[in-house]
């Protein structure tokens, strides 16, 4: 095999291995699950109809489980913020969506049909879609399950979290852009604009 | 960098390289469509079925600037139409070159239904000979690519993954598949708009269907079929030149009709106005008729 096929080959498995590390997925007594971001030590986002209840359980890739409590939520933007032990799990690294050009590679990840951790690729359609450029429109297909969990780009950066489907073929996540927002008004500052890693 | 991220940078700034030569056309009331900058003197390629009947549309420029663009022509029958604004704020896609399209090779679709430049990704999935459109329309290749039509993307172009153009996308001409007409068909017809404001297919005024002929009437040359008369439209070309129902067809002006195809085929723009022989069986016997060829009227549009 040439070696620039494996080496794309390898970064993209690399990749994925890295953004399964911060996914958990997210249970609710009476839900179905759903997924959520590490996105600080002790935070978990996800989407604000993904937890309808105070108290959840998330669960990492390794199995481990630990109890969350929903510390906010914001119905306009479908996001929600839950606070889980410190210690739990390798956070992610958070991308500026704001700089995401069309035709950039990224991945989705969640729990699409209950498989934990599954990916599936595409490019960005336009990074500043829906009123107000909220929203990522993606040329990738999210399905139940999906909605809570991360838009991936090509260094592994967190840009978005799975929202919806906008008709069969395009995928809408909520850019990193306005999560960040979302945190600092939820007074969680420092979280928000803490370094990618 | 990792060599997902040189993918992925090379994928962007295909999109952002060609995306400077697409432009939002606003020629219907829904969404906007997209546009191919052609030239350098402004001429913009667009699909037909995006643009209702009108002489001017407004177009959305890469640069955020708006201009009028005066419709040059039109040809259903490919789903191409041609534009031209006075503004400058364009630049034109480079194209790629006839023989360079593969099968498999990564493509994108870009779009402008907004202010800004939208792409989906695939690969072309099909490239087949020289085919004719629903419409009657020639094509010089039937190119077929998986990408995501998103809407307002007809009339934009699908790129390779350098940002050459490849064909512009149309979802109207054959639905429920993304196809792009190719270069060399958008060349053509475009000239001939430019020139003529149209392009030109000859009229019978019959309707016809493919029948076997008797064996003892079968051609030397191996002709099995002939087109059945089974409608003469009352004043047209064919009544006036003779054409009965119950005739069958066996060449146009020299060219053997087999299937519908090819009399599609043998009704070019270059027989319109012209005496030409036409070749039936009736009777049981060959005769041939001196038919003078119609211009086929504009087909009533669809709305889409």
């Amino acid at each position: 095999m040439d070696d620039w096929l494996q080496d794309l080959s390898d970064s993209m498995a690399e990749l994925s291995e890295k953004a399964r590390s911060s996914l958990v997925t997210v249970l609710q007594q009476g839900a179905g699950a759903g997924s959520g971001v590490l996105w600080a030590p002790g935070w978990v986002v996800t989407n604000a109809h993904v937890v309808r209840r105070g108290r959840s359980i998330v669960r990492l890739a390794n199995g481990q489980e630990a109890t969350a409590r929903r510390r906010g939520k914001d119905l306009q933007h479908d996001l929600a913020i839950l606070e889980v032990d410190p210690d739990l799990g390798t956070p992610a690294a958070i991308g500026d969506s704001q700089a995401l050009r069309p035709g950039e590679w990224v991945y989705a990840i969640g729990n699409p049909w209950g498989v934990p951790g599954a990916m599936t690729a595409g490019i960005v359609i336009d990074g500043h879609a829906g009123s107000g450029g909220a929203l990522l429109a993606l040329d990738l297909h999210l399905r139940p399950g999906h909605s809570g969990g991360a838009v991936v780009n090509a260094r592994g950066e967190v840009v978005g979290i799975n929202t919806m489907m906008n008709g069969p073929d395009v995928g809408l996540a909520i850019s990193s852009a306005v999560v960040r927002r979302y945190l600092a008004e939820a007074g969680l500052g420092k979280i928000a604009f803490r370094r990618a890693a | 960098m990792s060599a997902l991220e040189h993918l992925s940078e090379a994928l962007a700034s295909a999109v952002q390289l060609a995306g400077e030569g697409v432009v939002r056309v606003e020629g219907r009331r829904r969404i906007p469509s997209s546009g191919i900058v052609w030239n350098a003197d402004g001429l913009v390629i667009s699909a037909h079925h995006t643009i209702d009947r009108r002489s001017e549309v407004r177009v959305g420029l890469p640069n955020g600037e708006a201009a009028t663009a005066k419709l040059l022509g039109r040809d259903p029958a490919t789903d191409l139409a041609v534009l031209r604004m006075s503004a400058t704020g364009a630049r034109m896609l480079n194209r790629s070159e006839a023989g360079q399209v593969k099968v498999g090779h990564l493509a994108l679709a870009l779009g402008r239904p907004g202010d800004a430049v939208q792409a989906t990704f695939g690969i072309v999935s099909a490239i087949e000979a020289g085919w004719r459109s629903p419409l009657g329309g020639h094509v010089e290749q039937f190119l077929q690519s998986d990408v995501v039509m998103y809407p307002g993307f007809s009339g934009g172009p699908l790129i390779d993954a350098w940002g050459k153009l490849i064909g512009m996308n149309t979802s109207a001409l054959v639905r429920g598949i993304a196809l792009a007409i190719p270069v060399a068909t958008i060349e053509r017809v475009s000239q001939a708009l430019v020139e003529h404001g149209r392009i030109r297919r000859g009229f019978l005024g019959v309707g016809v269907q493919p029948a076997r002929l008797p064996q003892a009437m079968e051609d030397p040359s191996g002709q099995a079929t002939g087109l059945l008369v089974a409608s003469v439209e009352a004043g047209g070309p064919a009544q006036k030149g003779g054409i009965l129902l119950g005739d069958v067809l066996l060449s146009l002006g020299g060219e053997r009709l087999a299937a519908m195809e090819d009399l599609l085929a043998a009704l070019g723009g270059d027989v319109v106005g012209k005496a030409t022989p036409v070749e039936i069986l009736r009777g049981g016997k060959r005769t041939t008729l001196n038919v003078t060829i119609g211009e086929r009227p504009a087909p009533t549009e669809e709305e889409d």
